[in-house]
């Protein structure tokens, strides 16, 4: 390889931008699942999306970047970049041509944290915070940083064996559908899951959080190109024009079966329609975009009814959005990637290579295994440590009074109908009689 | 007919009826009405000169046909409809006009259009002056008030 690279302003400050775009995502998500989830769990619901962040940004500097990108075996990095050591602010050849090694970083930190964000929709209004913190490291330091290294490190395997994920349907999508799905199954389902229609409290707030997410996919795709290039500009309307048609091929669907598009079903179906671009943004025409995010949502949504009909209290349905949406995306980048678009990336079956499809087979299913593997490993070393689930009385009280001794919005107007209290000093809440009371005795 | 009717049920005679006689007679009006006409509800008994009145927002069930949505793969029925209820506290000759009020305001001729309920009250305290039973059934408005205070500040 040769170390000759020298720093674009161009590429830098697209990149840059990228970056902040790919944050964005994260809140963006936060409202998506937020509006899903019921009004006493809403600030829970929100907090794990910010949480997963926060942890896999401080991992990612102190061992996560150093075990995904640098030099290792072909399974998993080494530590030569722990701590962000010889990280540099000049471009490094391997991975970054025009932007500094660093930003790189920086922008694939943003990546594990939506990743890890993206399993919270499975366990809302259940699952004891601390206990997803840790899950958050663990899951981060043996799943995600593995399946990064294989499909984007040097000498991975999977890139090596020549499979192609442009901005993370495998490592992002799929393997956090799957590990959705096994977190949920081990946690179990909410006490009335089945039993009681469950409805998302805030229909506005999702759209809000759909539309964030559309806008900061931009980013997290059309950045993948690393530079500010005809890549790059591929990757923004295919990715965009997916979003359209998934939008559009959810709300078909609903049109036929039951006469109404929602307001929910369009949302989701953009979401889908995105995560089914992801892999194959910057290989693919805007043409084949349109078919891919409609397939995409048109899986989705079979994959949501199914998924109602089972025990998997897969709350907000990230296998079905994430997951299978995700495997259809990196199996349709094996049939309609071309040359014509990346001369870097491949032929698909159209082009005439009916091998990539095999390829991009065996990236989904190697992934789908291993994180199906993994997750339990992690989830058991996490309740061997702190217990996962809240106590039935704590959720039947709702998360948020229990777990984070806060609301997200409060009964009525009448403060003195909600039981609110006064406040001694800075900490101390009593309940009012017990404050008059200590007034009529002459306080203490 | 009242009288004995209550007395069979077994339920206290209100002073309103007893050997007192000329106490005066006042109703509690409760109508369950529709939201999307409560802006002509309150029009209609402004008209009529009620003027005293409390609304809140219940729910509840009739014969309505159920509300069905659909969120992803959840179907709800909503059986309970979205209705608001309207409390009144007026004197005996002001009940006919009332009713007729709502009658005419809240009515669209489909189930679901809500009820009328007219009960007895025994008492009634305005809380501000202490007045009692139809004298603080008497509208009074705080300009009233404010200008009363004035004069008797001047004089």
């Amino acid at each position: 390889m040769t170390p000759v690279s020298t720093l674009v302003a161009g590429d830098t400050a697209w990149v840059l931008m990228s970056t902040a775009l790919v944050l964005v995502m994260v809140p963006g998500l936060a409202c998506f699942y937020g509006g899903l989830s019921r009004n006493r769990a809403v600030l829970n619901t929100m907090l794990m999306s910010f949480g997963a962040l926060a942890v896999m940004s401080v991992f990612w500097v102190v061992a996560g970047y150093s075990l995904a990108f640098s030099a290792g075996t072909s399974w998993l990095g080494g530590l030569s970049w722990a701590g962000m050591q010889g990280v540099g602010v000049t471009p490094n050849p391997t991975y970054s041509g025009g932007i500094p090694h660093v930003l790189f970083s920086a922008f694939q930190m943003m990546f594990a944290g939506i990743t890890v964000a993206l399993i919270s929709g499975a366990v809302v209004e259940r699952m004891r915070f601390t206990a997803f913190l840790l899950f958050a490291l663990l899951w981060g330091a043996l799943v995600y940083v593995p399946l990064a290294h294989w499909v984007w490190a040097d000498g991975g395997w999977l890139r090596s064996l020549g499979a192609l994920d442009f901005a993370g349907g495998t490592v992002v999508h799929i393997s956090a559908g799957v590990a959705a799905v096994v977190l949920a199954r081990m946690l179990g389902r909410r006490h009335d899951a089945g039993r009681t229609a469950i409805l998302p409290h805030n229909v506005p707030l999702t759209l809000l959080g759909a539309g964030i997410l559309w806008f900061g996919w931009f980013g997290f795709n059309a950045g993948s190109a690393l530079a500010a290039d005809g890549i790059a500009a591929n990757a923004l309307i295919t990715t965009h024009t997916a979003a359209a048609a998934g939008l559009l091929s959810w709300i078909a669907v609903e049109l036929i079966r039951t006469r109404h598009a929602t307001a929910v079903g369009a949302a989701t179906g953009a979401v889908a329609g995105l995560v089914s671009i992801t892999p194959a943004a910057g290989f693919v025409s805007p043409l084949s975009a349109i078919v891919i995010g409609a397939v995409g949502a048109g899986c989705a949504y079979a994959a949501i009814q199914l998924r109602a009909k089972t025990a998997i209290d897969d709350a907000l349905d990230v296998f079905a959005c994430h997951g299978v949406a995700g495997i259809v995306g990196a199996l349709a980048t094996g049939v309609f990637a071309t040359k014509v678009i990346n001369g870097a990336g491949a032929d698909g079956l159209i082009a005439g290579n009916g091998r990539l499809l095999g390829i991009q087979g065996i990236a989904v299913l190697a992934t789908i295994a291993f994180v199906a593997v993994m997750t339990p490993v992690v989830v058991l070393a996490v309740n061997a440590v702190t217990k996962i689930r809240i106590s039935l009385a704590d959720e039947l009280a709702g998360v948020d009074t229990k777990e984070h001794r806060e609301e997200g919005y409060h009964g009525g107007g009448l403060a003195e109908f909600a039981g609110q209290s006064i406040t001694l000093g800075q900490r101390v809440v009593l309940p009012a009689h017990e404050v008059y009371g200590q007034a009529l005795s002459g306080g203490d | 007919m009242r009288l004995i009717a209550a007395a069979l049920a077994g339920r206290p005679i209100s002073p309103s009826h007893t050997a007192q006689g000329n106490a005066p007679t006042m109703k509690l009006i409760t109508a369950i009405i529709r939201p999307e006409c409560l802006a002509d509800v309150k029009a209609a008994l402004f008209r009529a000169g009620v003027t005293g009145v409390t609304f809140s927002r219940v729910s509840g069930h009739g014969g309505e046909r159920e509300v069905v949505q659909q969120y992803r793969a959840e179907t709800v029925i909503l059986e309970f409809h979205e209705k608001v209820k309207v409390e009144m506290a007026v004197s005996e000759h002001y009940v006919e006009a009332t009713i007729a009020a709502i009658l005419s305001s809240a009515r669209t001729g489909n189930v679901g259009d809500g009820k009328i309920f007219v009960q007895h009250l025994d008492r009634v305290v305005r809380i501000r002056t202490g007045e009692e039973d139809t004298a603080a059934l008497t509208p009074v408005t705080a300009d009233a008030v404010q200008r009363q205070a004035q004069r008797q500040a001047s004089s």
